[in-house]
């Protein structure tokens, strides 16, 4: 069942010469209880398309249905429950001032009309359910570490039952060994409560190990989706090919032929016409300056935006 | 053939009698890149920051020893470090942090020159446009005149190993110094640490929390935490045979699948035993007095009163 539809979306910040087109035209669709992973550089777009599918921000054009109904009706209310979002940084988005229990009460107050012993009830299930005991009901966000805050931070967004998370780097701050933990964590609560989640990460292989698809972005594009399995054995894009190989490997034997692109990711106000990654493409030839290739399948759910690759 | 050979290193809050680096030692040779691995608060910046004599006032070196070609560096007497610039320097993980913002670059550079080889302000400039292009810039010149604010994270980390080659150092610290990098720049930035080492001859260490980027990069590992050097040796060895059950349990975190209520504990820097007795399965009485570091070849160095002998002998 598609649970988000997002299609055409734009999304440009600020006017005029200064413009910066973040989002270009964003197809994409989330089922229940999916895991889809958004990966890219920064600025890439990715946070932006996360951030207006939790509704913080409005595409300039385009439309992003949840439940077959507008995210501004969807979201309307006590609607806000349906799409929660998790951010970079534990710290920052939990209030210091507040227990951990009183950062947890609120949406249960606010959205599910929960109060007294059921509130109560609900916070320690809650709280268990993220792995942490009961005891740390009183304390503040300092007196945590960042895997715990961040514990907290996915109890909070839990509490009020979404269908849709967007998760944007919730790892990205944490120790290897405690992001192992968060991500074995998501995935228990996705088995047990089937919420979808919209995974945003530049880190590769914490991506491989939770999302059902990937969808690579470059300057505000998708440019390849396909299975975690597919995208990772058989990357198509000359980018996702360059990106998969950038990454450094562990086990020598697993390692890619490293593709270097040269140069930088160019500045998004001042896109060429025609394919976007042309200046940094390896299998670039004249049809790639002219016009913008589509995101087009290659085989069954493999879709991939670029000439070279669907010529044949 | 020159070589940084640090041994027994000792640091510790003044005031407080708990060490937070404790019996550190550890080489480096010429051309060589050693990967210094740990969570945070293992002690790997902490460790860099002893040898390059930054430590902040509250922190003090309680013993050890820093040589460079069997030259000593610490002062036995006042426990503080004398070097010359041209013996180690050190990049950071935010390159755009560590330049000075209201400075062209290209003056960054030739600042270093003027002042530690003694170089006139014209030949200084010159040198700093070869230098800017040495580490892989496009259009040195121009770039020589744009502010840190007007380039990329990568490009100022190549400005800034542009001003560590400067004063063409024995040793190159690099703290995490693509952290702040996208995964294609960071390849780019790594394969100019490789090429530095190798062609410069200068030894580097790598300070990173990447085992996958050490796996790559480096020559030589050493494993850290709570101020404990755990282990140390080959990369592949340590990587494919890991003696130490944290080494074996931070490769773990990477790849498998961990159960998500695995207690996270912090370091304990109380413990007087070995610091990561309290997380570890293996741990019994003996744990609690501290293991110091014993060779099992002249090449790989284990802290650790029972290590693992066999990958299948653990779990």
């Amino acid at each position: 069942m598609t649970l988000l539809e997002i299609s055409e979306v734009h999304k440009t910040h600020g006017r005029g010469a200064s413009s910066v087109p973040a989002v270009r035209g964003v197809n994409l669709t989330v089922a229940a209880g999916e895991t889809v992973g958004l990966v890219g550089e920064s600025g890439c777009g990715k946070s932006s398309l996360g951030r207006m599918i939790a509704g913080l921000q409005e595409p300039t054009s385009g439309s992003i249905l949840f439940g077959g109904n507008g995210l501004n009706e969807t979201l309307h209310g006590r609607g806000r429950r349906l799409i929660q979002m998790v951010f970079q940084h534990p710290a920052a988005s939990l209030n210091p001032k507040l227990t951990v229990e009183a950062m947890i009460a609120e949406p249960l107050r606010l959205l599910m009309g929960l109060s007294g012993d059921a509130r109560d009830r609900h916070i320690d299930e809650l709280l268990t359910g993220v792995g942490l005991d009961l005891s740390y009901r009183p304390r503040r966000a300092s007196q945590l570490s960042g895997g715990q805050q961040q514990r907290v931070v996915l109890a909070r967004s839990l509490a009020c039952e979404p269908d849709l998370v967007v998760l944007d780097e919730p790892t990205a701050s944490l120790d290897q060994s405690v992001r192992a933990r968060v991500v074995g964590l998501l995935r228990e609560i996705q088995n047990t409560r089937g919420v979808a989640y919209l995974f945003i990460s530049h880190d590769l292989a914490t991506v491989r190990r939770i999302a059902d698809r990937v969808a690579v972005m470059y300057l505000g594009r998708i440019v390849e989706l396909a299975s975690t399995e597919q995208l990772f054995n058989q990357p198509t894009h000359p980018y996702t090919k360059a990106l998969l190989s950038a990454e450094p490997q562990l086990d020598p034997a697993s390692r890619r032929e490293r593709i270097i692109l040269t140069g930088e990711t160019p500045n998004p106000s001042q896109l060429p016409t025609g394919c976007s990654f042309q200046d940094r493409c390896p299998l670039v030839h004249e049809r790639c300056t002219k016009e913008a290739p589509a995101l087009l399948p290659v085989s069954g759910n493999h879709l991939v935006e670029c000439f070279a690759v669907q010529r044949d | 053939m020159s070589e940084l050979v640090v041994e027994g290193l000792t640091v510790g809050i003044r005031g407080h009698s708990v060490d937070l680096l404790r019996d550190i030692s550890f080489s480096v040779a010429s051309g060589e890149i050693l990967g210094m691995v740990g969570e945070s608060g293992s002690g790997k910046t902490m460790a860099a920051l002893a040898i390059m004599g930054l430590l902040p006032p509250e922190i003090e070196l309680r013993a050890g020893s820093v040589r460079i070609d069997n030259l000593e560096l610490v002062n036995q007497a006042t426990m503080t470090l004398q070097r010359s610039a041209h013996q180690l320097t050190m990049i950071f993980q935010q390159p755009q942090a560590a330049l000075n913002p209201t400075m062209k670059v290209g003056n960054q550079v030739s600042r270093v020159l003027q002042m530690h080889r003694g170089l006139s302000r014209a030949e200084a400039k010159q040198r700093a446009v070869q230098l800017l292009d040495r580490v892989g810039i496009a259009g040195p010149d121009r770039v020589a005149r744009a502010y840190p604010h007007q380039l990329s994270g990568g490009m100022c980390q190549r400005v800034m190993i542009a001003i560590a080659l400067a004063c063409k150092p024995q040793i190159l610290l690099a703290d995490e110094p693509t952290t702040a990098l996208d995964v294609t720049i960071q390849a780019q930035v790594f394969d100019l640490i490789a090429e530095v080492a190798r062609e410069e001859g200068c030894g580097v260490i790598l300070i990173t929390h990447d085992l996958a980027a050490v796996s790559e990069l480096c020559d030589r590992v050493a494993v850290l935490y709570g101020g404990q050097l755990m282990e140390s040796g080959s990369t592949r060895k340590v990587l494919d045979e890991p003696r130490h059950p944290y080494s074996r349990f931070l490769l773990d975190a990477g790849v498998r699948q961990v159960d998500s209520n695995t207690p996270e504990l912090g370091v304990n820097f109380a413990l007087t035993g070995c610091r990561f007795g309290h997380r570890c399965s293996r741990a019994d009485e003996i744990c609690g007095t501290f293991p110091p570091l014993s060779a099992l070849t002249a090449d790989r160095g284990v802290s650790c009163h029972h290590p693992l002998v066999r990958l299948e002998e653990f779990k």
